[in-house]
């Protein structure tokens, strides 16, 4: 028999036992760090917004969004303390706005994320496919290779739950180093000779008007999604009231100096007046180009990677999803179940499905990859998550106004009051403007379709939520709780409330 | 006694080899022990258990016959002896290893520990405990190999370990978390630490399963090899761990069997039952829909839903610590 601990122990020795265990901040900031994938931002979202959208105040746009969802975080933390399952917006909305609004959020988030995920999948194909072409002489169409990435994501997805940490943790810095190297040489030789700020300042996103500032608040929510992923690892962290608050803080500045910095060094070296064009010429080609050709060459594989890891970890938050709803009850109880070994395949494979679909799709259809694809499904996906974002900001507010636990007034009411008022000013914006964001005339029906899907999404959760109501009140009753959805608990450590 | 081959027993008739002819001649003259044969690459032992718990000689360890019926000879021939581990030296090979008691537990002074386990010989009803079957059910009854991941199963054997004190009245699960009941610590020693580590610190459910999930599969697999239900195997490679292998693998699956009965019979025993809701919590779903007819998981949920308020919380708590931890990756 092995040696069993001494059985007279010291006070504490249970929580001493347990903090061993657990994460410390820097592994939360990588793994949200790792979900935001900075170069697949840096290289494919920005050159591709530039293009797209036309407008030049990017750069400031990641700064003001930066500032705006700091705040946001301020009572998103709070919040995230006190209820269970924090690792999901619908939660928070839920448990704030009511059960139905949960519902509503939940189809809403399972849009977002998915649209996000299978965007990846636009970009992944046409890169890897000119990488191949290039270096290896494999002429391939897009297609084959991002089902390729979609193959090895879904056989990932269903042998594996955890993630290959240090893999994604050593990819993640490479990446970031070899933007701010990128950056660094864009902003060393800028056009004209001499480094302007006027890109960076906010002056010039009100040059454009508030059709501007809103959809390039859109581009940047985009470039930010995953910063809100640290509750997930919440309750598995040692001090789970510090780490949270610090992963998503840290998180949230170093990318917005990495985005800012790339955006600023693109529009400097190409200058402002010439971006949109070399943009529209050079793509992802637009960050390469900014150094040597060494760091170009490291910068084109690493996209590669980090577009496949940007897919894994949105996988990850859809099924995350999935899988929590289906545990409640809310979505089909198989959802909820895992397969052998702990996996919960029934809900991978459902997310899987949603890609090779969409890749089916468009490729049959012939639509481009990038831009109809990668950008106008990734922005949608954007644009999903700023509504849940300005939804839980009004959810916050009303928690902490039924509950009462100590926060200070920044934190429960001036903080989300003021997030709130200026995400929904950007979702109307962004709403009113939206073929602006998609690069497309007056007119085009993707210009309110593809938002509408978001409204088609609301209302069909508040119709479910209802239906549950009067048919299923028990799954009712424990919509949000997720994982706690059997024991009926506010918090991990609360008291049972059922 | 159930026979059945597993990759490195061999039984009575398997070969006719003059080891073979041996071992049956040494399996005849000392029926009060168990003999069996374990090989493994380059490696040969034969393993000798006394089949009910008595003090004295108790186990050999040896890969030579000769000693081994020189052991048996003196050791049958002995008075019970102390605490002691003899060894024996015999030239190059491994010398043997003679136990006259199960080793007790090394923790800091309890070297007057005495293994208040009953007499319980390996069989199909098996240890009676809750713990033991749900290892014997989350890991295959040939290879040994787990059906669940490590920290999934960790909790739930963490939540067995506490089920077994409620059900025997070691513990009682209130609201605020387990307290300690009843004056009479449990016989068996993993018991008995849980129920004063229990004692020592109050906490809620939901702080003892990660707790205790940290060393439950060891120490219940321990147990249950003192109880004589697994072997331990050594790895073929040097940078692999070592398994535990179940000795018997009908009393390997007999946990499965006895959660098939307790679902059907119309007064369910509880045994069953917890042990049915805390396999469904780890994750063993998949494992039970193999051999339970196709409603299996409404009845548990159904039957659970009848247990007791503390081992209700047990078992859910058991299910949102194990769902917890697959949505954090860390499972």
């Amino acid at each position: 028999m092995p040696s069993l601990p001494a059985t007279t122990t010291k006070p504490g020795t249970v929580s001493r036992a347990l903090a061993r265990d657990r994460l410390g901040v820097s592994a939360v900031v990588f793994f949200v760090l790792a979900g935001v994938a900075p170069l697949t931002v840096a290289a494919g979202v920005i050159p591709t917004a530039y293009q797209t959208t036309g407008l030049t105040a990017i750069p400031a746009a990641f700064v003001v969004v930066a500032v705006i969802l700091g705040i946001f975080s301020a009572g998103y933390v709070a919040m995230s303390r006190r209820i269970t399952n924090a690792g999901s917006f619908y939660a928070f909305v839920a448990r704030g706005l009511g059960r139905p609004a949960g519902v509503a959020a939940a189809l809403v988030a399972l849009v977002s994320y998915s649209l996000l995920q299978v965007g990846l999948f636009g970009a992944f194909g046409p890169n890897a496919a000119s990488e191949a072409a290039t270096h290896l002489g494999v002429h391939a169409p897009w297609w084959a290779w991002a089902l390729g990435a979609w193959t090895v994501i879904t056989v990932l997805g269903v042998l594996r739950v955890d993630i290959t940490g240090w893999v994604l943790g050593v990819l993640l810095t490479v990446e970031i180093t070899v933007v701010v190297a990128e950056a660094a040489a864009g902003l060393a030789h800028p056009a004209g000779g001499h480094l302007s700020f006027a890109a960076l300042s906010p002056v010039s996103l009100a040059h454009g008007g508030f059709a501007t500032f809103g959809v390039l608040a859109v581009v940047a929510v985009l470039g930010y999604v995953g910063f809100e992923q640290a509750p997930v690892l919440g309750e598995e962290t040692r001090h789970p009231k510090r780490t949270v608050p610090a992963a998503t803080y840290t998180a949230l500045a170093l990318i917005a100096v990495v985005y800012a910095g790339a955006a600023w060094a693109m529009a400097t070296h190409a200058g402002t007046s010439h971006v949109v064009a070399a943009a529209g010429q050079q793509g992802p080609g637009l960050l390469f180009g900014l150094g040597g050709a060494g760091l170009s060459q490291a910068a084109q594989v690493l996209f590669l990677t980090s577009l496949f890891a940007a897919a894994l970890a949105f996988h990850n938050t859809s099924w995350r999803y999935i899988y929590a709803l289906g545990r409640e009850g809310v979505l089909p109880g198989v959802l909820g179940r895992t397969g052998g070994n702990n996996i919960p395949k029934a809900a991978s494979l459902t997310q899987s499905i949603t890609g090779l679909t969409t890749i089916t799709l468009y490729a049959a259809a012939g639509w481009d990859p990038v831009s109809h694809m990668f950008f106008w499904l990734g922005t949608t996906g954007g644009f999903g998550v700023l509504v849940l974002l300005a939804l839980t900001s009004l959810a916050v507010i009303v928690f902490f106004a039924r509950h009462r636990g100590g926060e200070s007034r920044w934190q429960r009411l001036v903080a989300p009051a003021l997030a709130a008022a200026l995400l929904t000013g950007i979702v109307v914006l962004a709403v009113a403007h939206y073929r602006l964001l998609l690069g497309v005339p007056a007119g085009d029906p993707a210009a309110w379709a593809l938002p509408a899907t978001y409204g088609v999404a609301a209302v069909a959760g508040l119709g479910w939520a209802l239906i549950l109501k009067a048919c299923r009140p028990q799954v009712y009753a424990t919509i949000g709780l997720g994982a706690h959805a059997a024991t009926g608990q506010l918090t991990p450590t609360g008291q049972a409330t059922r | 006694m159930a026979g059945g081959m597993t990759a490195f027993c061999s039984w009575p008739g398997a070969g006719q080899g003059p080891e073979d002819r041996a071992l049956s001649r040494l399996r005849r003259d000392f029926p009060v022990f168990r003999i069996w044969r374990e090989s493994s690459p380059g490696r040969t032992r034969y393993i000798t258990r006394r089949r009910v718990y008595r003090a004295g000689l108790h186990t050999v360890v040896t890969d030579d016959l000769d000693e081994l019926r020189a052991t048996l000879d003196a050791g049958t021939a002995q008075a019970p002896g102390g605490d002691t581990v003899r060894t024996g030296q015999r030239g190059p090979a491994t010398p043997a290893q003679v136990l006259t008691r199960p080793a007790p537990a090394t923790s800091a002074g309890s070297a007057a520990a005495v293994d208040r386990e009953p007499p319980v010989a390996p069989g199909l009803t098996g240890t009676g405990r809750l713990a033991d079957d749900l290892w014997l059910l989350a890991h295959h009854e040939l290879t040994g190999k787990p059906f669940v991941q490590p920290r999934a199963a960790g909790l739930g054997l963490a939540g067995g370990l506490l089920a077994e004190l409620a059900v025997s009245g070691g513990i009682l699960i209130r609201p605020g978390g387990p307290v300690v009941a009843g004056p009479a610590p449990p016989r068996d020693q993993l018991a008995g630490h849980v129920r004063d580590l229990v004692a020592a610190e109050p906490h809620p459910v939901t702080r003892w399963l990660p707790f205790l999930a940290r060393s439950a599969t060891a120490d219940v697999a321990w147990r249950l090899a003192s109880a004589g239900y697994l072997a331990r195997v050594p790895p073929r490679h040097r940078w692999q761990a070592g398994r535990w292998v179940p000795v018997d693998a009908d009393c390997a699956f007999a946990p499965l069997a006895r959660v098939q009965s307790a679902l059907g019979r119309r007064g369910t025993a509880v045994h069953g039952v917890v042990l049915a809701g805390l396999a469904a919590a780890c994750g063993l779903g998949p494992q039970l829909a193999l051999y339970l007819p196709p409603n299996a998981r409404r009845r548990i949920d159904i039957a659970v839903a009848q247990l007791d308020p503390g081992l209700r919380e047990v078992i859910t708590q058991t299910r949102a610590a194990v769902d917890s931890a697959v949505l954090a990756h860390r499972v």
